[in-house]
């Protein structure tokens, strides 16, 4: 009975540690993360090739998007992502429309290092639209993930490209319905002298 | 003053127009239609539409709103939805328009067999098909889908367009053939193809979506030229959607040359 | 004595038709249409050469006749042979037929000669050969000047000549015509009779003839066929009818005075079936004679009621001889039928 009058300060310390260390891993994942060795997506910057474009409906450009992971292990995969989004309040933009790339899968990028992705952008409708990618982990990292790490904005500005041959088709639909006018006017006349 | 010479008496050979009656036929009747304002206003208009619609898919194609397959397929879809259309309007024709016109008795007083009568005058409606065909062929090929992509699509169109053609022709006649008001039969046979072509417009899905394509000859023929063409699909995978518009070819044409062969004077069969 | 009302009454004196001759035989000939009979027990022969009327006020299947006869329509009963073919090969018997229906309509697009060299090619003609015959009989109706024009430029009288020679253009041995002067100007008619007389006599084709145009029957025909109801109620030549279904009477005008002496001896004149009263105060009677008697003294028996008359010291002041016209008889038989 004298002996479990008072807890011993070794055994209180040690429980305190262990609840602390309970409490850390249930409100930082990044902890947990990091036990496991990946970075979590506020160590990722992405950085873009351009800083604004200037284009017409219908000619594609291209720029590149390095995201950088100045965290001290590497990222889980990743998916980035290639947004529009209409600043004039009024362009209609089908992400489809406007680019093959909607979605590239990146690898595991180590620490201390970056992956560069190559985007294809071809405005098919006249406006202001700003252009910039966003970067999640794949999932099962994605639950959880935090705040993703996205690019900054390229602001597109699309004038209209006005062609009078689109795809080269001009002759012909110009020329069918003259050439069929044509032999039935001279079909007719033949028949009216005859 | 008219007179009458004393005549030589009638070759003993004549031969009755019974087995070539209908080639006979189908010479007038093409006559009728492609040496008058007919047939060649349809052609134009046809080669009009053609014209517009190929320019704006072509520049929507430009600017990647639609795939060069689907360019493609969209001209030959509207290729096969008018040429069937118009066939079908002059095979409604056929007897109706005779009866109106007055002009069906003295055609009955020939000694061309009914059956024949109605052949030539199937075979003339039916010949707007190919035609068009033939002038939709520049804007495919303008389209620069390639060699492999034109010809699929202009063989696939041209086949199903041929059996939607039979079936559709052979029910403008049969309808034809029942009634006294050109209009009537006109009316009534573009109504059913439009019930029948309705479906291509809506999204069907499911089983019973399903089902409705693939028995319905008009939605079977489309979604086979639409997987053949756009989606690449080989003939042989899409077969099952030609059974369709097959039966229907051979079901429309038989019944109506069942009934031809008792044309008469006023609407309807001799019992 | 009644009108004739059995056709076996009339002898076909002028019809008479030899067995080996006939080229058309129709035999209680019988057409409906559910329950009206249109055409009802028609029966008659004809031979090459003949121009036989079928007469009948509207309505009294004469259409429906021409159509069974020639195939448009089958009988509902009874059959009938045309050159030797039975009336079950109707595609054989439409070689051997033309026709020119009542409401003829042409593809007015078409020229005059694109028409009947159509016509021409479905009845068997050779290409070359149809060109050859459309010329000819565009020019035997007298519209060879307007065989490049559109029909739609022809006039009625134009386009019933183009139908003759569409029904010409198989050289037939029988030809039907459906009213072929209707709408027609009396110059167009003229013509019309001068060519179907010229059809039966140069080219030998049996003319059989529809249509409610008293003279152009006694114009042309040979024989008639009158019909009423579906049903023939005379047949025979233009003069057997005139004579037997028409009675013959005469309009005597005398003096008031004389009436009654007048009226009495025009009833015991030989003859004479009944003399009548039309108006005794002005003198005038009506002489009715038998027709039989007519017949044997082949004159018309006006004689004997003058000789009547004077006999009796009565002032003739006028003696008209009335009927024995084909409308009398005609109407005589149409109205007896309708009673």
């Amino acid at each position: 009975m004298r002996h479990s009058a008072r807890l011993s300060p070794v055994i209180v310390g040690v429980l305190a540690a262990l609840l602390l260390a309970v409490g850390a891993a249930i409100s930082a994942p990044a902890f947990a993360q990091e036990r496991s060795g990946q970075a979590p997506a506020s160590d990722l910057t992405i950085s873009v090739s351009k800083s604004d474009v200037s284009t017409l409906t219908g000619e594609t450009f291209t720029f590149t998007s390095e995201i950088a992971n100045s965290g001290s292990s590497a990222t889980p995969p990743l998916i980035a992502n290639l947004a529009f989004v209409a600043i004039d309040h009024s362009t209609y933009v089908d992400p489809e429309d406007w680019s093959p790339q909607r979605t590239l899968s990146v690898a595991p990028i180590a620490a201390g290092s970056s992956a560069i992705l190559t985007w294809t952008v071809k405005p098919v409708l006249k406006g202001d639209v700003a252009v910039y990618v966003v970067v999640l982990p794949e999932p099962p990292a994605l639950a959880g993930a935090g705040p993703l790490a996205a690019s900054p904005a390229i602001p597109v500005h699309v004038e209209e490209h006005r062609t009078l041959d689109p795809g080269g088709v001009l002759p012909v639909v110009l020329a069918v319905p003259g050439v069929l006018a044509l032999a039935f006017a001279g079909l007719r006349v033949a028949r009216s002298r005859r | 003053m008219t007179s009458l010479s004393r005549s030589e008496p009638a070759p003993q050979s004549l031969a009755p127009a019974t087995s070539g009656g209908w080639t006979v036929v189908a010479a007038q009747e093409l006559r009728d239609l492609w040496l008058s304002a007919r047939g060649p206003i349809i052609v134009l208009v046809f080669s009009l539409l053609l014209s517009l619609l190929t320019y704006l898919a072509a520049t929507n194609k430009e600017l990647n709103i639609i795939d060069q397959k689907d360019t493609v397929n969209l001209v030959m879809q509207i290729t096969l939805g008018i040429g069937v259309a118009v066939s079908l309007l002059f095979s409604a024709d056929a007897v109706s328009g005779e009866r109106e016109r007055e002009t069906l008795e003295s055609l009955l007083l020939t000694p061309v067999p009914r059956r024949q009568i109605a052949l030539g005058k199937l075979l003339a409606a039916a010949s707007i098909w190919p035609v068009m065909v033939v002038v939709a062929i520049p804007y495919v090929w303008a389209l620069k889908g390639g060699a492999s992509l034109f010809a699929n699509a202009v063989v696939a169109g041209f086949v199903v367009g041929s059996l939607l053609t039979a079936a559709f022709g052979s029910l403008g006649l049969i309808v034809s053939i029942f009634s006294n008001s050109n209009r009537l039969s006109l009316a009534l046979t573009f109504f059913v193809f439009v019930v029948l072509l309705a479906p291509t417009q809506l999204p069907l899905s499911g089983w019973f979506g399903d089902l409705i394509v693939k028995i319905n000859p008009v939605t079977a023929g489309s979604s086979f030229l639409d997987n053949v063409v756009v989606k690449g699909h080989g003939w042989g995978q899409e077969s099952a959607l030609l059974l369709a518009p097959v039966l229907a070819a051979i079901i429309a044409t038989s019944v109506a040359f069942l009934i031809a062969g008792r044309l008469r004077l006023q609407r309807g069969i001799d019992r | 004595m009644d009108p004739v009302r059995n056709p076996e009454d009339i002898t076909n004196t002028a019809g008479s038709v030899d067995a080996a001759r006939v080229v058309l035989s129709v035999d209680r000939i019988s057409r409906s249409f559910g329950r009206l009979v249109a055409v009802r027990d028609l029966s008659f022969e004809a031979a090459p050469g003949e121009i036989i009327g079928l007469l009948g006020p509207n309505g009294a299947g004469k259409t429906t006749a021409i159509r069974v006869l020639s195939t448009i329509l089958p009988p509902t009963r009874g059959s009938f042979t045309l050159g030797g073919i039975p009336h079950t090969r109707p595609g054989a018997i439409r070689q051997q037929i033309g026709v020119l229906p009542e409401s003829a309509g042409y593809p007015l697009h078409m020229t005059g000669g694109e028409f009947l060299r159509y016509h021409a090619r479905l009845f068997g003609h050779p290409a070359r050969g149809a060109r050859e015959v459309a010329a000819s009989l565009l020019s035997e109706v007298g519209l060879a000047e307007r065989a490049s024009s559109p029909i739609s430029t022809y006039s009625r009288g134009m386009r019933q000549r183009l139908g003759v020679a569409r029904a010409l253009v198989n050289a037939p041995k029988v030809i039907f015509l459906d009213e072929p002067t209707l709408g027609l100007d009396p110059a167009g008619q003229r013509q019309m009779l001068g060519l179907i007389r010229e059809i039966a006599g140069h080219r030998g084709a049996t003319v059989i003839l529809s249509t409610h145009f008293l003279d152009e029957v006694e114009e042309v025909c040979s024989r008639v066929l009158i019909l009423n109801r579906g049903e023939v109620i005379a047949e025979g030549s233009v003069a057997d009818i005139k004579r037997r279904a028409a009675p013959r009477t005469a309009r005597v005008h005398v003096p008031p005075e004389s009436h009654d002496v007048a009226l009495s001896a025009l009833s015991q004149a030989e003859g004479v079936t009944s003399a009548d009263s039309i108006d005794a105060e002005r003198g005038w009677l009506t002489a009715t004679f038998d027709s039989a008697w007519l017949d044997q003294r082949r004159k018309d028996g006006r004689n004997s009621a003058i000789r009547a008359l004077t006999d009796a010291e009565v002032l003739i002041l006028s003696f008209e001889l009335e009927g024995g016209r084909l409308s009398d008889a005609f109407l005589s038989l149409t109205e007896e039928g309708q009673k």
